[in-house]
């Protein structure tokens, strides 16, 4: 600030305004898969289609330093896994009761970049599933029942 | 004249007087002796005719003071210098002054005070027989110690030209016009006495500056001329700070008169008196304004994930202070906004990226002197939808406040 004595003496003593925008991110958007059929007998892997993404807001052109994910029934629970872009093991599904589990793989972005917490800067975490072919040749079969997990993904900014 | 041939007798008139019936032998006889006599006579004007010397000093003499040494030299002129033999011939010398007769000087202590008439003569060098001057009266008057004021004036004016209530400390004032004295008299003594002691200058008769009039001190005459009015410095004439700093601007001049006495008593009392008139202290308390305290930063914390309004803190904050009654506006720039405040990511230049924000302080007061201060109360405020895009990082601004009063 600079002052200014009109019509008399002057004294100019200076104030800077001075604003942070602070780093954050927020506004999570969980993301979901459709649910998918096994087949034993099939070859490959068998990937989850993605319904929902999941999204993150950031702050504009802030990088975050990392994603992790962890798995509800899988060993990540309690060590997550950190998201490199590629198909992490470690993930389990669990049926009805603790001893029907299936094993996955599951991927996400290694960081984001954000674009603020505007009505555009949702971003993606880049979220992905499959059960890898050794996987599916080897789930039991207990009466067509379903499996689920829920992955917690953290980002680290 | 007549000559009668028969007789051979000759009868005439000289220089008024009658010669009858001279005969010629006679008559040559007498005109040689009228040619000795003529002869003779011219000696003897030439011999009387010799000046007698004359005293030239002019009457009356320069006046003496009492107990003030005294000297002044006769003078002559004519006959056969040197002179001497100075010589009081009627009347009576001042007691304690003396002629000295060899040198003409009348010299010494005057005693007393009063006129005084003398005459003198003075002899001259001529021989065998020194010629006596005409006798001359001269007066001589002795003064009794006194002091008077120079050039007539025993008025004196003090000015404070622009008093300032802004100032820090004592303000003194200026002398326009002096009143000095002098003395007849060295070394003499005198007191001065200040009657009242303060004063006050008043504004249309409803405030008031209370003022101390700087007056020489006592002390003893040594010659120089002794000015009653001390200029700006230690013992002049002054205002104090808590009562010129809550004044309101305007002219103020004094309400009564202050008298300076100047009293002796050598020689006996005598004393003169000095005014400062009614109105000859006189001042003009200007409007004007300064910073009391200078603003900390005003300073915002934008959290973007946060929808709302987001108000900055400053501490401390701005405070002024303004002549008391003083209009006071109050205006604000903004470096990278102008009237629209901008804090730029670039600053201190302004060509980054830009969040608008809202600059809140006080628009107009009243000053309310320099002993209270007004507060500004600066802030500034913005809304999350001017920042939840923006990049991460810090952003600056600069305002700039005219404040007219």
């Amino acid at each position: 600030m600079v002052l200014v004595m009109a019509g008399g003496a002057f004294a100019a003593p200076t104030v800077d305004v001075q604003a942070t925008v602070q780093s954050m991110c927020g506004s999570p958007v969980n993301g979901a898969f459709t649910a998918l059929s096994i087949d034993p007998s099939a070859t490959g892997d068998q990937a989850f289609a993605v319904t929902t993404p999941a999204t993150i807001k950031c702050t504009n052109n802030r990088t975050t330093v990392s994603i992790t994910a962890a798995s509800l029934y899988g060993t990540t629970n309690g060590t997550p896994a950190t998201c490199n872009g590629t198909l992490l093991t470690g993930f389990t599904m669990q049926g009805a009761t603790a001893a029907e589990q299936i094993d996955y793989s599951f991927k996400c972005d290694t960081s984001i970049v954000g674009a603020g917490f505007g009505a555009g800067g949702a971003k993606s975490l880049g979220i992905g599933a499959s059960i890898l072919e050794a996987d599916a040749q080897s789930a039991d079969y207990n009466g067509g029942g379903i499996y689920h997990d829920t992955v917690t993904l953290t980002v680290n900014y | 004249m007549m000559y009668n041939l028969r007789r051979g007798l000759l009868s005439f008139h000289v220089a008024g007087w009658s010669f009858k019936n001279m005969r010629k032998t006679c008559f040559h006889t007498f005109l040689s002796a009228l040619f000795f006599v003529t002869i003779a006579a011219g000696m003897a004007e030439r011999v009387f005719a010799a000046p007698r010397p004359a005293i030239s000093s002019a009457s009356p003499l320069p006046a003496g003071a009492l107990f003030m040494a005294y000297s002044f030299t006769f003078t002559a002129t004519s006959g056969i210098p040197p002179y001497q033999a100075w010589t009081v011939t009627a009347g009576a010398l001042p007691p304690g002054l003396t002629l000295n007769a060899g040198t003409g000087v009348l010299s010494g202590t005057p005693a007393s005070t009063g006129m005084y008439s003398f005459s003198i003569t003075v002899d001259d060098s001529a021989t065998p027989i020194p010629k006596t001057s005409a006798a001359i009266a001269f007066s001589l008057t002795i003064n009794p110690p006194s002091c008077a004021f120079t050039g007539g004036s025993s008025s004196g004016i003090i000015s404070f030209s622009n008093i300032d209530p802004s100032s820090t400390g004592t303000i003194y004032g200026t002398v326009t016009q002096q009143v000095s004295f002098t003395c007849n008299v060295t070394p003499m003594a005198y007191t001065i006495t200040v009657n009242p002691a303060s004063g006050w200058m008043l504004q249309s008769g409803a405030n008031d500056i209370p003022y101390t009039p700087g007056i020489a001190p006592s002390g003893a005459y040594a010659g120089a001329a002794v000015n009653l009015l001390i200029p700006p410095g230690v013992g002049a004439t002054l205002i104090s700070q808590p009562d010129y700093q809550n004044a309101p601007a305007g002219a103020y001049a004094s309400s009564s008169a202050i008298n300076m006495t100047v009293a002796w008593t050598l020689g006996g009392a005598g004393s003169i008196v000095a005014t400062i008139p009614i109105g000859n202290v006189a001042g003009t308390v200007i409007n004007t304004c300064a910073v009391a305290q200078s603003p900390g930063t005003l300073t915002f914390t934008m959290d973007p994930s946060v929808a709302g309004t987001t108000n900055a803190t400053i501490s401390p904050d701005m405070l002024i202070k303004c002549t008391k009654g003083d209009s006071v506006v109050i205006s604000a720039s903004s470096k990278c906004g102008g009237g629209a405040p901008r804090l730029d990511s670039a600053y201190p230049a302004c060509g980054g990226s830009q969040i608008p924000y809202t600059f809140n302080f006080v628009s107009s007061a009243t000053g309310l002197g320099f002993g209270t201060s007004i507060p500004l109360n600066i802030g500034g405020s913005t809304t999350s939808s001017n920042y939840q895009d923006a990049p991460v990082g810090t952003y600056g601004d600069l305002q700039t406040l005219t404040i007219t009063y």
